[in-house]
């Protein structure tokens, strides 16, 4: 009994430090306002109530927009990257063919593709969409391959000489032994995506969370500049659980740290 | 008999690869296969990099885009690297301030170029601070995470040892967080170059992402892609160097193998 009423104070102290945090960082946005320089930056309360104000359905529109545009190019990415990930992990011929044209392009940051797919793509749907599959594209397969070739040689010598065929090498060792890494992909492609999506909604202006934003500073709705950055932010951390989540359910065997 | 590196196998095939792949690229914007023909071709981009190379406003572009980057990236460095290892380090720290920065941290740093551009008086401050909000986050949870995957045992023995809370950081949590703060780094280097594209297109003037911007809008294409070339051989060589200069320091991890 002595240890269960311990575990619960330290489990409120912990609650309470964590809400204090929060709290900070609410006087400190609340303060800055002060400051003469940035006196033009709206406050929580300002914020706040733009939020309570808000034309919902509209908003919601544009957050769903900005969302299919995320889903797609993630989708799109993921089901090229991940074989082809693996393919390449896999087959050294072709390794040696595809490798050094993803290592040159990689380098190149996908907000640099932004004027080409405008050029290159006649809906603003497809431009978009593009951006955000090469924004998670190159994470994906980068990874995926990092996880084909950091299996354990070993496992598959082993599991050859007990007389297994390419197929089961494949399903039960290739499959489950590279899952983490493809999962560290897919996480890292989930955060620049929205990165993506929010570049070429603010530049290329039509439609979606970014253009809410940019709009928003253009008529110079200050408080809604916050509220669009909010959204973002709770739509990006709500991919990257949903994610989490998925990655707890395909993979039980791996205990989060 | 041993070959030189230099014409080995793996290296014949990844430049006759990538000559391929510009060779193809080159045929398909000729040919004006569906909308290519819209597109600089490598040649047309090889050409106008040599025009633009030689002209003044191209090194002060890209000494702009440069001194950003590397401004913002020390500042996030000071400040992430500091911080992260204090959070990852003591229990309350970590529950005090970690939960504010969790929720600022999945707003891209695109998100906040609109608000950055409002409430910032000049330009450089502005941009400059979008890519210390892009270095910042990638830092700091690295140097979090280097932390906690320090073995217990160092610090449980240090502590037998009688080592003072100070002895502790320098000797244990330091050197043992090393290597994923590097890695922090590099990543936040990365993302630092990214910032600045983003920002010099929307805010800025000069600077690489302003160059490429004002290509699309000159219709002058070819530059276009000059600009990713040169942006992506910064962004690798900085993040390279960083690389190096690591493995200089970190010179005693790998000593034992």
């Amino acid at each position: 009994m002595p240890r269960l009423s311990n575990h619960m104070r330290s489990l409120t102290s912990n609650l309470l430090l964590q809400a204090a945090s929060l709290l900070l960082l609410v006087l400190v946005w609340h303060l800055l306002i002060y400051l003469p320089a940035l006196k033009r930056l709206p406050g929580p309360a300002s914020v706040a109530k733009a939020a309570i104000d808000l034309d919902l359905l509209p908003f919601l529109y544009q957050a769903l927009l900005s969302v299919y545009r995320v889903t797609a190019g993630f989708v799109i990415a993921a089901i090229i990257g991940i074989p082809l990930g693996i393919i390449i992990g896999i087959w050294q011929p072709i390794r040696a063919i595809l490798f050094p044209i993803i290592e040159i392009l990689r380098p190149i940051p996908p907000i640099a593709w932004i004027p080409l797919s405008v050029l290159f793509f006649v809906g603003i749907e497809s431009q978009i969409i593009f951006l955000t599959f090469y924004g998670a594209f190159f994470p994906i397969v980068y990874n995926t391959i990092a996880g084909v070739s950091g299996i354990d040689i070993r496992l598959i010598r082993a599991a050859r000489s007990l007389g297994a065929n390419e197929w089961d090498i494949f399903r039960r060792i290739v499959l489950p032994g590279t899952m983490p890494h493809i999962f560290t992909g897919l996480s890292v492609a989930v955060g620049i995506t929205w990165l993506m999506v929010v570049a070429a909604e603010m530049i290329a202006s039509r439609g979606g969370l970014g253009y809410v934003t940019w709009e928003a500073y253009t008529t110079q709705n200050y408080p809604m500049i916050f509220v669009g950055m909010a959204s973002i932010g709770v739509l990006g951390a709500l991919s990257s659980i949903f994610l989490r989540s998925i990655n707890k359910r395909i993979m039980p065997w791996r205990r989060r740290v | 008999m041993t070959r030189s590196r230099l014409f080995d196998y793996k290296t014949l095939v990844g430049t006759a690869s990538i000559l391929c792949f510009l060779g193809l690229w080159e045929i398909l914007v000729r040919a004006n296969v569906y909308r290519f023909g819209l597109l600089p071709s490598p040649l047309q981009s090889l050409q106008a990099g040599l025009d633009v190379v030689t002209q003044p406003s191209f090194l002060r572009d890209v000494s702009y885009s440069t001194y950003r980057v590397l401004l913002a990236w020390f500042m996030a460095s000071l400040v992430a690297v500091p911080l992260g290892l204090f959070i990852g380090w003591n229990r309350k720290i970590q529950l005090l301030l970690f939960p504010a920065l969790e929720v600022l941290r999945p707003i891209p740093p695109i998100a906040w170029i609109p608000a950055s551009i409002l409430f910032f008086p000049a330009v450089e401050p502005s941009v400059v601070f979008i890519c210390f909000i892009g270095a910042f986050f990638p830092i700091l949870l690295n140097a979090k995470t280097g932390v906690e995957q320090i073995d217990d045992r160092y610090f449980h023995a240090s502590r037998c040892l009688g080592a003072a809370p100070w002895h502790i950081f320098w000797d244990v949590v330091l050197p043992g967080a090393l290597p994923s703060v590097v890695v922090g780094l590099a990543l936040g280097m990365g993302v630092a170059w990214m910032g600045v594209v983003a920002a010099e297109m929307i805010a800025g003037e000069f600077g690489l992402g302003y160059m490429i911007w004002y290509a699309y809008a000159l219709t002058r294409y070819p530059v276009i892609v000059v600009g990713m070339v040169v942006i992506a051989a910064l962004g690798f060589g900085s993040s390279a160097l960083i690389r190096i200069a690591s493995s200089h320091l970190l010179r005693w991890r790998t000593a034992g193998m």
